[in-house]
């Protein structure tokens, strides 16, 4: 706990710093702090802290499940047309014939898996090189480019769906107004981002409409899909060198935040933690302490209050004027997830509701449940963690496991009405 | 890309213009997040946008809303203009033509 004793010490010099009424021997007398107690408070204020987060991020993930659930259900699998899709199987080049052998489909799924995990791929690469070369520009010309592309096209796509399952005729004029208002101001509460719930919801949409398109894809270039990325997520998260440490790194190089989709949900933590000794906790203490609470998640944008805890102890000058700086701005903990992560979650259960409810339900408790594991393990190491393979791995386990053990009991269950 | 720390007055002022401005393009709904979003502010030039916005965006529906159901009842009669307007004819017996 070295981060901590750097913050107590950093505590106590601007303790004495501006309390200029307080004397030091009063200051020396009470910085004593009964390492029993301290561990307690620290204790009480990561659970709080747990718990706060995992219901401002389960909540957003479970209603983007829900929506694409939602939609599939009612509309997808209602409309007769569904072997003529154009949207996401052009990118696949295998499609499965019914007199192909088991190899040659796993090694066809197995080739659209590769395809759509390399522009994802090649996605990363790029970013990376824009940032070494600094074209910023770039970077958010492309961003609004695909949210434009989602919000816009996808939107049309699904509400020409809902036409054609709810059967009522609607004309270019009103469908046009209708598009173009939603994807214009979704690219600017996106882009501009001014208010909070305006930002949460039109992320939400933007994730459950991508989740959309991506389950249209054929059945096990989907399951491969998801533990190829599943893997690379892992990967390319938690090794030293690879493409998400690059890209933090290259963001602190240039001081400047990665322009990326990201969903926040910002809490403000008054902490519990009143160090007893000190008579009169200040606004800047409380600012300290909220600092050490915020973690990141995924690709994220870093901020000047996660550095406060590895600072050193000899640059009290500037410590003070950035704490200064941020007690104009209001303290807030931050939990951050990536949008890709919503897609993935939502795509998985999209799969599964093909197959049936008790598969949707199953898939959504594994899926929440992973989600708050990897909450549980990000309070615990306090580094950035991929969210999706923990998740992914337990729902495909759920999935499998339902279809040929649940689904069975339940209905051996109904039929011989053993529950009546 | 995260919600920005909150704005000054002067910031909130701008932003309300220029979304107050840009929902003179067919964009009702942006008046109406703006009517939203300011809608707890104390100040007298933003309550004034926060009025305005409301008022256009009813406007704006409204007519949006009659011209949706001008052509949702009248489509039939139109004949090749209506089918040229429409997204996707819906299926079943009309009432004009039988």
């Amino acid at each position: 706990m070295s981060s901590e004793e750097n913050l107590k010490i950093e505590i106590e010099r601007k303790n004495e710093k501006t309390n200029n009424y307080q004397t030091f021997v009063e200051k020396t007398s009470e910085t004593e702090i009964p390492s029993d107690s301290y561990s307690e408070f620290e204790f009480a204020d990561y659970v709080d802290f747990f718990t706060r987060t995992t219901k401002s991020i389960l909540v957003p993930v479970a209603l983007s499940m829900v929506i694409v659930v939602f939609f599939l259900q009612s509309i997808y699998l209602q409309n007769q047309i569904t072997s003529q899709e154009h949207g996401i199987r052009d990118l696949t080049v295998y499609h499965q014939n019914d007199s192909d052998s088991f190899q040659k489909y796993f090694f066809g799924s197995f080739l659209n898996a590769i395809i759509v995990i390399s522009i994802i791929f090649g996605s990363t690469a790029l970013l990376i090189l824009f940032l070494k070369f600094g074209w910023n520009k770039i970077l958010y010309i492309w961003l609004l480019l695909t949210t434009f592309v989602v919000l816009t096209l996808f939107t049309a796509n699904c509400l020409l769906e809902i036409d054609q399952v709810l059967n009522f005729g609607i004309d270019w004029i009103s469908f046009f107004i209708i598009v173009f208002n939603f994807s214009i101001v979704g690219i600017f509460v996106i882009f501009i981002p001014k208010s909070k719930r305006i930002n949460q919801f039109y992320l939400i949409c933007f994730s459950s409409l991508l989740a959309i398109e991506i389950s249209k894809l054929p059945e096990l270039t989907t399951w491969i899909l998801l533990i190829v990325l599943a893997l690379y997520d892992l990967i390319a998260v938690l090794t030293p060198n690879g493409p998400l440490q690059i890209l933090i790194q290259e963001s602190i190089k240039k001081n400047q935040p990665l322009p990326s989709l990201i969903y926040s949900s910002s809490l403000m933590l008054f902490t519990k933690i009143k160090y007893p000794i000190f008579k009169k906790p200040e606004k800047n203490i409380q600012n300290i302490e909220n600092t050490v609470n915020e973690t990141l998640s995924e690709i994220t944008t870093l901020s000047e209050t996660d550095n406060i805890s590895t600072e050193t102890i000899s640059e009290t000058d500037t410590i003070i004027s950035k704490e200064k700086e941020k007690t104009k701005e209001q303290e807030k903990a931050e939990v951050k997830l990536g949008v890709g992560d919503f897609v993935f979650y939502s795509v998985l259960i999209s799969r599964a509701c093909f197959y049936g409810y008790l598969t949707v339900f199953t898939c959504f408790f594994a899926i929440l449940m992973g989600l708050t594991l990897t909450l549980f393990l990000l309070a615990f190491y306090r580094k950035i963690l991929p969210a999706l393979p923990l998740s992914i791995l337990i729902g495909i386990c759920f999935y499998f496991l339902t279809n040929f053990v649940l689904s069975n009991f339940v209905k051996n269950i109904t039929i011989n009405q053993f529950l009546v | 890309m995260d919600p920005s720390t909150p704005l000054t007055e002067e910031q909130k002022i701008k932003v309300a213009k220029k979304m107050y401005i840009a929902g003179f393009f067919f964009l009702p709904w942006l008046w109406f997040c703006l009517a939203i979003y300011f809608r707890k502010e104390k100040n007298e030039i933003l309550q004034k946008y926060v009025k305005k916005a409301y008022f256009g965006f009813f406007v704006f529906t409204f007519f949006l809303l009659t011209w949706m159901a001008v052509f949702l009842s009248q489509r039939d009669r139109w004949g090749v203009k209506g089918d040229n307007l429409s997204v996707n004819i819906p299926y079943g017996d009309s009432n004009y033509d039988s």
